[in-house]
């Protein structure tokens, strides 16, 4: 989503748009692929809080930019695009246990622990900024990800030292983390809530309403949710080695991983359900086939009959950004 | 790994098609007492149930002739699968000139197109799964309550009590939205993760979100409110119903929920495959919650499976001993069996042993 040239971000309005030279993203070439390998299939629950803190960060930040479109002079974007402490604890409670036989006093609690997972991931990334009131970086923010790149977070005693105790310290100021706008992600909501290109008197990417529902979004799908489910899906229960979804991964990257090495976009129906039982998951194998119908991230699969067989043989064909989602990765890995 | 087909031929699971082929014209029906039987005496995690093994089990307690359970989808849903295959183009028009009367349906449908000819198996096997936990909850075989259909329902009346004009399929103003939003969230539930259905398929979605010249607003489904009508209209009426004592709902959805869907099933069976379609979207648009992992082996991958076996690839009966090997469920499978059995949503049938092992040793 950043031009290599300018270093700054592309334009909303996808690959064809062209805005001083530099052009909109290209989603088929890297991000969709990526939402279509890292979408799983994982009870709501289990991703919850992941998927809600994101959620309100991108939608936050996308009602701020619609009232700074509809009105540009005035200072939109401040605390009210992003989460504070407030927000936090009014969705999770408190930040610290009360004293019970299960834990001491005043210990961290799971879900501020897991959005300190997330925040220190985004923080890490650039994808947010620490803020101590409406506009001001928190003086913070840069030891913070100091002792992110220490790999402090893993010691005991990280929280009070980290972005929730930050928010938390700053709360009377309007402390906050929120997207950071020039790492790209202002055009990826632009993209996904906004306005298409092509449609006359309106600017790709406008937030503004009025533009037809049933258009065609640049980018339809919702890259920041899959972001969201794969990090969950990281951190698991908190400890190494006990991430959710690992098992879907596997079978993913073995049915593309066949595909790729046979005729490229199919693999025979058989195999597919011999992945899946393979990995002790031979009961999810028809569900994972229909996902797509009310996930539209999830890979699509299409069955076709193999002429003449007797008894009757069926392929599994695979959505060419899946299969490219696993060519990327093989590059990477390479 | 397949406890019926042997040998080799473990490695073509896509033979159920063939071995149904096969003996299906041997098959007998399993009727009602016989699944009642079964179920009472069904024991442990599917895995390891004493009927659905690969020495097969008793046909009766006085009959020692060795058969293996099949089931599949209600020979009831047949309609539908044949008028896809066979007349899709006129079944999407008929389905748009039905909805283009329904108030509301301008603005929410605007544009759906070919999804109106997919049903989410996904998402109704989840209703299934969740009204089958439900009754097994109300026969007291399992403390499971089917509490997705639940909340669900809590969601969308706590919704009607906050705006009322939501029941009359009005969209919703984004900041009204925001703070039912945050009310859910606070509650556990995020109604935002569900408007993402609406983008992959919106006629089994709850809401649809638009943007007006006078703001972004949400709309509801319109056959998700009258699902939700249809309930109302059924709970009420229930005392009426065989003199049945009045239960509080969390005890009941699921016997109403599957009676909306047998009422689907009789418009399929009178040839209204429009209704049939329409009211299929409305069961699962309103099921919002997806939650219990529990409720998922019993709806989730045992409905879906029978189903989309049968839409992509036309399989007839699948054996259960596999379906109870895989599945690895902890509840009883002849409980479950029988449950959707009662609610004429599977046919159960046995075969004999004998011809299923010949039918097998004849597969190439």
């Amino acid at each position: 989503m950043i031009d290599p040239v300018t270093d700054l971000p592309r334009p909303a309005g996808g690959s064809e748009h062209l805005v001083d030279g530099v052009r909109g993203v290209d989603y088929s070439a890297q991000l969709i692929p990526w939402c279509k390998g890292n979408s799983v299939s994982v009870d709501q629950n289990t991703l919850q809080l992941y998927r809600t803190l994101m959620s309100i960060l991108f939608e936050n930040y996308r009602i701020r930019w619609r009232w700074v479109d509809a009105r540009p002079k005035v200072k939109g974007i401040d605390s009210r695009a992003g989460i504070t402490a407030e927000d936090i604890t009014r969705m999770y409670g408190k930040h610290a246990t009360n004293r019970t036989r299960y834990h001491g006093a005043g210990e961290p609690t799971r879900n501020w622990t897991n959005a300190e997972f997330l925040f220190i991931y985004l923080l890490q990334g650039r994808h947010i900024r620490l803020y101590s009131s409406d506009n001001k970086i928190n003086s913070e923010e840069q030891r913070i990800i100091q002792d992110i790149e220490m790999g402090k977070p893993g010691e005991p005693g990280w929280m009070p030292n980290g972005i929730c105790a930050q928010l938390g310290r700053t709360s009377d100021s309007g402390g906050h983390i929120r997207l950071n706008g020039n790492y790209g992600w202002e055009t990826y909501i632009r993209d996904h809530y906004g306005a298409p290109s092509g449609i006359d008197g309106v600017i790709a990417g406008s937030l503004q309403s009025g533009v037809d529902s049933s258009l065609k979004r640049t980018m339809e799908y919702p890259l920041h949710i899959v972001l969201s489910e794969t990090l969950a899906r990281a951190h698991g229960h908190g400890s190494r080695g006990n991430e959710w979804g690992k098992n879907q991964s596997r079978i993913r990257r073995e049915i593309a991983d066949m595909a790729i090495g046979g005729d490229g976009d199919r693999i025979p129906l058989d195999d597919y359900y011999l992945i899946f039982a393979k990995h002790s998951a031979a009961h999810m194998a028809d569900s994972s086939f229909h996902r797509s119908v009310s996930d539209k991230s999830a890979a699509r699969y299409e069955l076709e009959e193999v002429a003449g067989s007797n008894p009757k043989r069926w392929n599994v064909l695979l959505e060419p950004e899946f299969v490219r989602w696993r060519e990327l990765r093989r590059e990477r890995e390479r | 790994m397949s406890r019926v087909l042997r040998g080799s031929k473990r490695k073509r699971p896509t033979l159920d098609y063939a071995l149904w082929e096969e003996v299906g014209s041997k098959a007998s029906l399993v009727n009602k007492e016989q699944g009642k039987f079964l179920a009472d005496r069904d024991r442990g995690a599917s895995s390891r149930s004493n009927y659905f093994t690969k020495e097969g089990r008793n046909r009766a307690a006085n009959d020692p002739t060795k058969v293996y359970d099949f089931v599949s989808l209600s020979k009831s849903f047949d309609p539908w699968f044949d008028e896809l295959r066979l007349n899709r183009t006129n079944l999407l028009a008929d389905i748009e000139d039905k909805i283009v009367g329904m108030r509301g349906s301008q603005v929410y449908f605007h544009g759906v197109g070919e999804d109106w000819l997919e049903l989410d198996w996904n998402t109704l096997a989840r209703v299934i799964g969740a009204a089958t936990a439900n009754i097994g909850n109300s026969e007291g075989w399992w403390s499971i309550k089917g509490s997705d259909a639940h909340k669900s329902l809590q969601f969308w009346g706590e919704l009607d009590r906050n705006i009322p004009r939501v029941s009359d399929g009005m969209g919703i103003p984004e900041s009204k939205w925001e703070n039912i939003a945050v009310y859910f969230r606070e509650h556990n539930f995020d109604p935002n993760s569900e408007i993402l259905r609406a983008f992959s398929h919106r006629p089994s979605a709850p809401f649809w979100k638009v943007g007006e010249d006078d703001g972004v607003r949400y709309y509801p489904n319109p056959l998700a409110l009258l699902h939700r009508k249809r309930l109302k209209v059924l709970y009420k009426s229930q005392a009426e119903w065989n003199e049945d004592v009045v239960e509080e709902i969390s005890k009941f959805h699921g016997k109403l929920t599957m009676k909306l869907i047998n009422r689907a099933m009789v418009s399929l069976s009178r040839g209204d495959i429009v209704d049939f379609a329409l009211r299929i979207h409305g069961v699962c648009a309103f099921h919002v919650m997806r939650t219990v992992v529990t409720q998922q082996k019993i709806g989730l991958h045992l409905i879906s499976n029978l189903a989309i076996r049968k839409q992509t690839r036309g399989v007839g009966a699948q054996n259960v001993p596999d379906i109870a090997y895989h599945l690895a469920t902890a509840f009883h499978l002849a409980k479950i069996l029988h449950i959707l059995q009662r609610s004429k949503l599977i046919d159960w049938y046995t075969v004999e042993k004998e011809v299923v092992d010949a039918a097998t040793d004849l597969l190439a």
